[in-house]
């Protein structure tokens, strides 16, 4: 029976979002981007006689693709892209009001002038409504168009750097003892987190996105590079799917060397194995340990040397092998 | 012009050196002609670090394998290689980068390559090696078993073609593995089936073998200010993970150590695919961002095994023991999200998103054991877990004054998960379905104040109520509350965060808190683009209690706690100068658990008067790293580094784990 609820389940989301889409789609056929304005542009020739450090190292710049096309409507190339028609800048001499100067504006026009260009990918669909966006972090303070120092994505630092510039407690967490190898170079922030906004995530109970990419399309971050824990087994550790690998693991740094949330694996495991309440999957308590584990012998507290298949099995209800 | 190019350079550097670990390589470190070299149209920088790391250990070299992992030889550090096309019309490409790290030998490799040219292709290349040591460790001797010694590789490809193009197309592929040795276990002589027991586990050798295949293909079209973007892929995974042994093995179990193990084999094969697919239809505009997407991923894994033992069983009987088992397992994923973002205003934003997801998990395994006492068990196991999850929320965010903004939102979750255990579908009695539902319903506030130019005060909370949760650790009755200084003036950059997350599951026979707090603070300051000073500093505290149960020798202790108390400071510093030639960089780290504040590992602490868990329930350690790293420039290509770096870990209650490595690096970052 629940076969069936749920196969039908799986159809219902696809209707829903259709329909849904198709009511919005209707408000925005008549919505408007914000346009440029049509006149004032002069090219980028002339920036070149007082922005010369810039205009120097300018072919390196992604940027530069929309002025070697030599094809673009002024407002869509070179510097006046970015900038805004330079005419009244160039009659007054310089300064700052007299064109668009990114580091005189609030987050939401940097942001409106960027995604002039760069709203077309869908690793950026959720940028208005990303934590960094709602929070006035905008794409010029982590990218540096013209001073960046990264060989992609023109960050004005590198990873792990830019990110620990706000977020103090995870350079912490990623100096434990234990932890996924960021400072390392091995990885970086953006292989779990997607700065510019994700979708809710398909474990726990959703709720609000917290930036994490996600593995084959709606797998939690993890399961792209952990492969042999992703499954599916005949037998699943419930909790791994129901709540997410976080449930046990610290997913930063952590004193254990798994990167548990204790130090040991046996407090872990009998947090939520004491038979109490209403929980589990059957809604009676989660089982308790039998009569053959004496938690006073040190072989028993080290749960996985027996259940070694502690994220799913395919022949043992108990992750015995 | 000239000027405004070693500028930059400083500029550059000043952002390095922060993260601590590790001390090489020396990179980006600028070495060469700061413009490059020119060569038929294209501008070409190249650098290469290449030198040689040494290492002492004493103490567990096991445990420093396991957090570091650096080792002693020759090796290229770090290389950077580009061409960038000064017209923007190359022949075959526009750019060309190539960036390499800890080649030759390090725990952690890279090669990461992009090539693009313009409106025609653009590829994107990483390829990453990490050689993982885990001895399994565990506290007080527990004879951790589970050691691995592999090496993991990955690599994507990642190919646009016409990117700038109002279509275009992309391919890809990755393929992950994981190979080497390791030490695990296994649970014999039962005496009834898998869920029995009485057997005994024995360690046995194993040598794995993983590997993952994906492949995609998908595209995106822009017409009418609408942007659709598909992408089908193929996951393939195979898992051929031998387990052996072969001599004398005493068993862990029950009665304890009375099986002895003299062979045992087994041979497995684990295949599947998961093809998935995933389909977005968005458009930003002026006054409204909206984005649907709807994700499918299948996934479908067979698998057979077959093993052997031969040994004495825990009644001293020679056994010999066959299990087979067959079967499959399938976990189709379908998720629907829709996201809207409305800004009615330019002071007003309204963000909604509301997401469906649907998860079922099924399968089946057939286990045949038998054994040399003509006992002959058959058992087959189907089992079901599905859950579906809708949550919708709506925030919205206002700016009150210039330097005031106010944010507020709802959230709603609701989750049903259905769950038929060990249901044996081959004539046998069907175990009972079992269906739970638990609604979350959460709200969330906050402010944003700007009193001065460069100052933001932030202040956040979120309370949250859940009425079925899934395990006793799972949120139910929990609220946040966090707040953030930061003061940006010209070269400085100060600070200060802090944050509560409390939470409380309580049921009738046992309950669950959390408490955890955390103080972060930083401080950045570099003058004259010479001197570069960085430092942070942060307290977490986490406390929990629980409720457990569990058997102490033949007694059943039902109602214990165990309050498990972390008081983590983190401290690192760094300070670069650079000088003409010279640049000399110091840096520190410090993590410090300083537990419960028990000097010794058994006290009278809250839970059980057993050592166990009394020694489990705070875990005071220290982990240290002071570096320090000189780079001096021989001529305009050539520079010479020479770094040095300690780690020095030590647990209180448990000295079998403390080491201190000395490691340090001599280098030549040169280019040409």
């Amino acid at each position: 029976m629940e076969n069936r609820y749920h196969a039908r389940a799986s159809q219902r989301i696809g209707l829903y979002v259709v329909q849904a889409f198709a009511f919005f789609s209707i408000a925005l056929a008549v919505a408007r981007g914000a346009d440029p304005p049509k006149t004032g542009y002069v090219g980028s020739n002339p920036c070149k006689t007082c922005h010369a450090d810039v205009w120097f190292k300018f072919y390196k710049n992604p940027h530069f693709k929309s002025i070697a096309i030599g094809k673009e409507e002024p407002a869509n190339t070179g510097c006046e892209g970015c900038h805004g028609p330079a005419e009244a800048h160039i009659k007054a001499h310089g300064g700052k009001a007299t064109i668009i100067a990114f580091s005189q504006l609030a987050a939401k026009p940097t942001l409106d002038a960027c995604l002039r260009c760069h709203s077309n990918s869908l690793n950026r669909a959720n940028i208005r409504s990303s934590q960094h966006t709602l929070n006035s972090v905008s794409c010029t303070n982590c990218h540096s168009i013209h001073k960046s120092s990264t060989p992609k994505f023109l960050l004005a630092k590198s990873q792990p750097e830019l990110c620990y510039g706000c977020h103090i407690t995870q350079r912490a967490q990623f100096s434990m003892p234990f932890k996924h190898r960021v400072n390392e170079g091995f990885m970086k922030c953006s292989d779990c987190h997607n700065p510019h906004g994700a979708n809710a995530p398909t474990w726990r109970m959703a709720g609000r996105p917290s930036m994490i990419n996600q593995a084959s399309g709606n797998e939690e971050a993890c399961l792209g590079c952990h492969i042999d824990k992703r499954g599916p087994f005949a037998f699943e550790h419930p909790p791994v799917r129901v709540e997410g690998c976080e449930m046990c693991h610290y997913p930063h740094g952590s004193t254990n060397s798994r990167l548990l949330r204790r130090p040991v694996v046996f407090t872990i495991c009998l947090e939520c194995h004491n038979g109490a309440g209403t929980f589990g999957r059957t809604k009676t308590g989660i089982p308790t340990l039998s009569a053959a584990h004496n938690m006073t012998d040190p072989r028993y507290q080290n749960c996985t040397n027996c259940h070694v298949r502690i994220h799913g099995s395919n022949s043992d209800p108990l992750f015995l092998r | 012009m000239r000027g405004a190019h070693v500028t930059f350079c400083i500029l550059v550097l000043s952002s390095y050196g922060r993260a601590q670990t590790p001390v090489a390589p020396t990179t980006p470190d600028p070495v060469g002609p700061s413009r490059g070299d020119n060569w038929s149209g294209y501008n070409i920088v190249n650098s290469f670090e290449t030198g040689d790391r040494f290492l002492s250990v004493s103490g567990n070299e096991d445990k420093y394998r396991s957090d570091e992992n650096f080792g002693s030889g020759v090796r290229l550090f770090n290389s950077f290689f580009s061409m960038d096309s000064k017209n923007g019309h190359g022949k075959l490409f526009d750019q060309l980068v190539v960036t390499t790290n800890g080649l030759g030998g390090d725990p952690y490799q890279s090669v990461n390559l992009k090539v693009d040219k313009n409106k025609l292709y653009r590829y994107d290349f990483s390829w990453r090696k990490n050689d993982y040591f885990n001895p399994g460790l565990t506290t007080d001797g527990g004879a951790g078993q589970n050691l691995l010694n592999t090496t993991f590789t990955m690599q994507d490809h990642n190919l646009t073609l016409l990117p700038q193009s109002w279509i275009r197309f992309t391919l890809g592929y990755s393929r992950s593995s994981q190979s080497g040795a390791g030490l695990s276990a296994v649970q014999l002589y039962n005496v009834s089936g898998p869920d029995d027991a009485t057997g005994n586990a024995f360690p046995v050798f194993t040598n794995v073998k993983r590997l993952q295949n994906d492949f995609r293909v998908g595209g995106e079209v822009h017409w009418l200010g609408f942007t659709l973007n598909w992408l089908r892929g193929w996951q393939n995974f195979k898992d051929d993970t031998p387990l052996q042994f072969s001599g004398s093995e005493t068993g862990i179990g029950t009665p304890a150590g009375s099986g002895l193990l003299n062979s045992f084999q087994q041979a497995q094969a684990n295949h599947g695919t998961s093809p998935y697919w995933q389909v977005g239809l968005f458009r930003d505009a002026h006054w409204i961002n909206v984005n649907g997407r709807f994700t499918y991923t299948g996934g479908v894994r067979a698998f057979i095994s077959n093993e052997t033992a031969f040994g004495t069983n825990q009644f001293g009987a020679l056994a010999n023991q066959q299990i087979i088992t067959a079967g499959d397992a399938r976990r189709p994923v379908a998720t629907g999200n829709l996201n809207v973002t409305i800004l009615p205003t330019p002071k007003l934003t309204i963000a909604s998103r509301t997401s469906v997801y649907n998860v079922r998990t099924e399968g089946n395994s057939a286990y045949l054991q038998y054994d040399n006492a003509t006992q002959s068990t058959d058992l087959l196991y189907f089992q079901f877990l599905g859950i579906r999850t809708v949550a919708t929320d709506l925030d919205a965010h206002y700016q009150v004054r210039s330097w005031l903004d106010v944010h507020g939102g709802y959230g709603y979750s609701n989750r049903q998960i259905g769950a038929s255990p060990q249901f044996a579908f081959a004539g046998s009695t069907s175990g009972a379905p079992y269906l739970q539902t638990n609604t979350e319903n959460s709200g969330i506030f906050g402010f944003r104040i700007r009193p001065l130019k460069g100052l933001t005060v932030m202040g956040d909370g979120e309370i949250g109520r859940a009425s079925n949760p899934f395990t006793p650790k799972s949120d139910q009755n929990y609220h946040t509350i966090s707040a953030r200084i930061q003061y940006k003036l010209r070269n400085l950059q100060l600070n200060a965060q802090t944050k509560t997350d409390y939470n409380l599951n309580s049921v009738t026979l046992s309950s669950y808190s959390s408490h955890s707090r955390t103080y972060s603070g930083s401080a950045d300051w570099s003058y004259k683009s010479w001197l570069t000073l960085n430092g942070t500093v942060s307290k977490l505290h986490l406390d929990t209690l629980g409720g457990i149960a569990f058997f102490a020798g033949p007694e059943f202790l039902p109602n214990q706690l165990s309050y498990y108390v972390s008081n983590l400071y983190s401290g690192t510093f760094s300070g670069r100068i650079s000088m003409k030639r010279v640049d000399l960089f110091v840096g520190y780290s410090l993590i410090q658990d300083v537990g419960d504040g028990r000097n010794s590992a058994t006290s009278t602490v809250v839970g059980p008067d057993l050592t166990a868990f009394q020694t489990a329930q705070t875990f005071p350690l220290k982990f240290q790293s002071p570096s320090a790293r000189v780079s001096v420039r021989i001529n305009e290509r050539i520079r010479w580094n020479l770094g040095y770096q300690y780690f020095g870990y030590h647990e209180s209650f448990f000295a079998g784990q403390n080491y201190l490595a000395h490691t340090g690096y001599t280098s030549l970052l040169w280019s040409f």
